[in-house]
């Protein structure tokens, strides 16, 4: 905080260029704030209404003249503006609050552009026509106008889509609506402006990992009897605004920002293997369905425990390790490659035969319902057609040396063992036979002691000839 | 007898990484070179048709990755090989001290008929450059100390020699293929290695 306060009162000279009247009244302006109290300045911060659900750092405030602007502000203003955010960015502290929040402001100011500058070349073009594509940005939501599917519009009528800021129910006759193109969140026209709730994509973004403990709960004291989004106060007293626990996020909240949604929580998978759905928050769940497809959960890391008690899961495991190694085959095949093979086969769902480690929340559902380990053997089938029948493949397998008969083997077989240290492939039975050493490791560990000894050797040779004659002889014909 | 013999000769080319083997193959095969390096992965093959000794046949040669993590693969095509060529470069000789180690390593995958006279080739190639490390005597003496494997230093840079080897290659290849022709003819043959499918029993080992 203190190295932060001490960059903004070097500031000014780096951001005068970024003022284009009044380079010196700004100086005196920031020279003046920075010498006023931190309470002071947190005074003047509820002013900004629009952003209390993404509250500025009090270390920021006296720069937020500069940074928000309201409707009115035209596009120099907003160039302006992102590049003094963009310098603020750069100067502050890694991992910080306060780059926390320049960086998302910095991507607001950069949509907010955008729309002006869109809006401005569509009216160029055609004064009367009402801008109804252009994204518009609201707390870190990317809000497109909303039309229900019309592939059936009996269903989609009879269909009811509730505003996520008051919900109520969105007239689809009269009331137009917008949804938001990363999390989902949906919302009246009328209620764009006062959406509080940052949009789970941020959040998601910023968390990077589902949250990993259970029911993480800190009580309603320490939440201050406020809902946790919309700060609505909640006591048990009244029936109407109930507190209700989310069983992801572990706060309370208010009934408008909690909908008692069922979904299951990832961290209840991952540490207790528990698919049941818990009652969930609506950031909450739009959240972990943005974590849903998402490869991000180290399952043998977390719970190690599970791959010894779940059978389903050892299968997945062992599929998943055969089919890197048939991945690197179809890697080093032309016609593979050609075919398209892996990604004919897997489509979105690479990381499967990537890395034997990472399970998205989807894996997991379908590793318990039986249905991923039925799709992995799939797979497997055509990979192992391919490399069966194809030359090149069939040229890269291995030779048992311990028994070194003609037959090929591939480290997917089934009887197969690999050597972790040099990779070398042998029946199980022949190795088990030489009491499980490598003969190849055993050979390369010979051919290092040797090479010492050699160069021990030389070392003494080389220098007993240094001291005979100077010049090393170079024979370069 | 004459139309037994088979027509294709297989060549290994193996050693370190970058020192020039895919190179030497695209100069001796295509006639180019490119100064760009672009590794290898696993192995690939190309074929060019040769007259050794009046006879046309058509030599196979397989250039493979020489670093070490390209190769988790197998090397189940050394099988069969009718030529080993081992390259090294002559700017670096670590290069030059590994060539054992491939040698050895390839005695033991292509487990050959007769390894004490598997035709192997060394080639040391990069002779263009001028920070010269491994001096040609101390090649000549290995190769020498190894049943005198033909040694060539080429560049393939210049084409430096690289038809000549290749020549080389191709004959030996063939000296190969005729003598386990001979080899073959002998009707009462016990083969210890091949014959024996079974995992269980075919090690050397007498339990």
């Amino acid at each position: 905080m203190s190295s932060w306060r001490e960059s903004l009162t070097s500031l000014p000279g780096a951001v005068a260029q970024f003022v284009n009247d009044s380079a010196s009244s700004a100086s005196s302006y920031l020279h003046s704030q920075s010498c006023t109290s931190t309470t002071g300045s947190e005074e003047s911060a509820p002013q900004h209404t629009d952003y209390k659900a993404l509250p500025i750092p009090a270390s920021l405030v006296k720069e937020q003249w500069r940074l928000i602007f309201t409707s009115d502000a035209n596009i120099q203003d907003l160039q302006a503006a992102i590049a003094h955010c963009r310098d603020l960015v750069l100067l502050s502290d890694e991992c910080s609050e306060e780059r926390r929040w320049l960086v998302r402001h910095l991507v607001d100011l950069r949509y907010s552009l955008q729309e002006l500058e869109e809006a401005q070349s569509l009216a160029r073009n055609d004064d009367d026509v009402v801008v109804m594509n252009a994204i518009k940005s609201v707390v870190g939501h990317h809000f497109v106008p909303h039309y229900p599917s019309t592939r059936n519009r009996l269903q989609a009528a009879a269909k009811r889509f509730y505003c996520d800021h008051c919900t109520g129910i969105i007239w689809r006759v009269v009331q137009a609506a917008y949804i938001c193109s990363d999390c989902g969140y949906l919302v009246h026209q009328k209620c764009i402006d006062s959406v509080q709730r940052v949009c789970a994509h941020v959040l998601a973004s910023e968390r990077q990992y589902p949250i990993a403990e259970i029911c993480p709960e800190i009580g309603l004291s320490e939440q201050r009897y406020k809902c946790a989004e919309c700060s609505t106060l909640l006591n048990f007293k009244n029936s109407w605004i109930e507190p209700r626990l989310c069983d992801y996020r572990g706060r309370y909240y208010c009934p408008s920002c909690h909908w008692n949604d069922n979904c299951i929580v990832p961290a209840r998978i991952v540490h207790n293997w528990d698919f049941t759905p818990r009652r969930v928050s609506r950031t909450g769940l739009q959240e972990i369905q943005l974590f849903l497809n998402k490869p991000l959960i180290r399952l043998e890391e977390e719970n190690p425990k599970l791959f010894v008690f779940l059978e389903k899961l050892c299968a997945v495991k062992k599929l998943r390790q055969n089919l890197i190694h048939m991945r690197h085959y179809l890697a080093a095949c032309k016609l593979a490659v050609e075919q398209k093979l892996v990604e004919q086969q897997l489509a979105g769902r690479r990381h499967l035969v990537q890395s034997n480690e990472f399970y998205s929340l989807q894996d997991l559902i379908q590793a318990e319902s039986g249905a991923l380990a039925d799709f992995l053997q799939s797979v497997f089938k055509v990979f192992g057609a391919h490399i069966r029948s194809c030359d090149m493949c069939l040229a890269k397998a291995y030779i048992c040396e311990i028994c070194s008969n003609n037959e090929v083997i591939f480290p997917f077989d089934d009887g197969c063992i690999k050597c972790d240290q040099c990779n070398s492939i042998y029946h199980r039975v022949c190795l088990t036979r030489k009491n499980m050493i490598c003969p190849k490791c055993v050979r390369i560990q010979e051919r290092r002691l040797q090479l010492d000894r050699a160069r021990s050797k030389t070392e003494d040779e080389d220098n007993a000839i240094d001291s005979a004659e100077p010049v090393q002889p170079t024979d370069s014909q | 007898m004459a139309n037994r013999k088979k027509s294709l000769l297989k060549v290994i080319i193996l050693g370190d990484s970058s020192v020039g083997k895919t190179s030497l193959m695209n100069q001796y095969v295509n006639k180019r070179f490119s100064n760009q390096y672009k590794a290898t992965i696993g192995a690939d093959f190309c074929t060019k048709e040769v007259v050794v000794n009046d006879r046309v046949v058509t030599m196979q040669i397989w250039d493979t990755a020489g670093q070490e993590r390209f190769q988790s693969l197998g090397v189940a095509f050394y099988r069969g090989a009718d030529c080993c060529v081992l390259v090294y470069d002559v700017t670096a000789p670590n290069s030059f001290k590994n060539l054992d180690s491939w040698r050895d390593e390839f005695l033991i995958q292509a487990s050959p008929r007769d390894p004490e006279h598997f035709p192997f080739v060394v080639l040391g190639n990069k002779v263009d450059l001028d920070n010269r490390q491994v001096s040609t005597r101390r090649a000549q003496q290995w190769c020498q100390s190894k049943n005198d494997i033909p040694y060539y230093e080429t560049s393939a840079k210049e084409g430096i020699n690289v038809e000549m080897a290749f020549q080389t290659i191709a004959k030996n290849a063939l000296e190969q293929e005729t003598e386990a022709e001979l080899i073959n003819d002998f009707p009462d043959q016990i083969r210890l290695n091949s014959d024996n499918n079974r995992p269980g029993n075919a090690d050397n080992c007498q339990c």
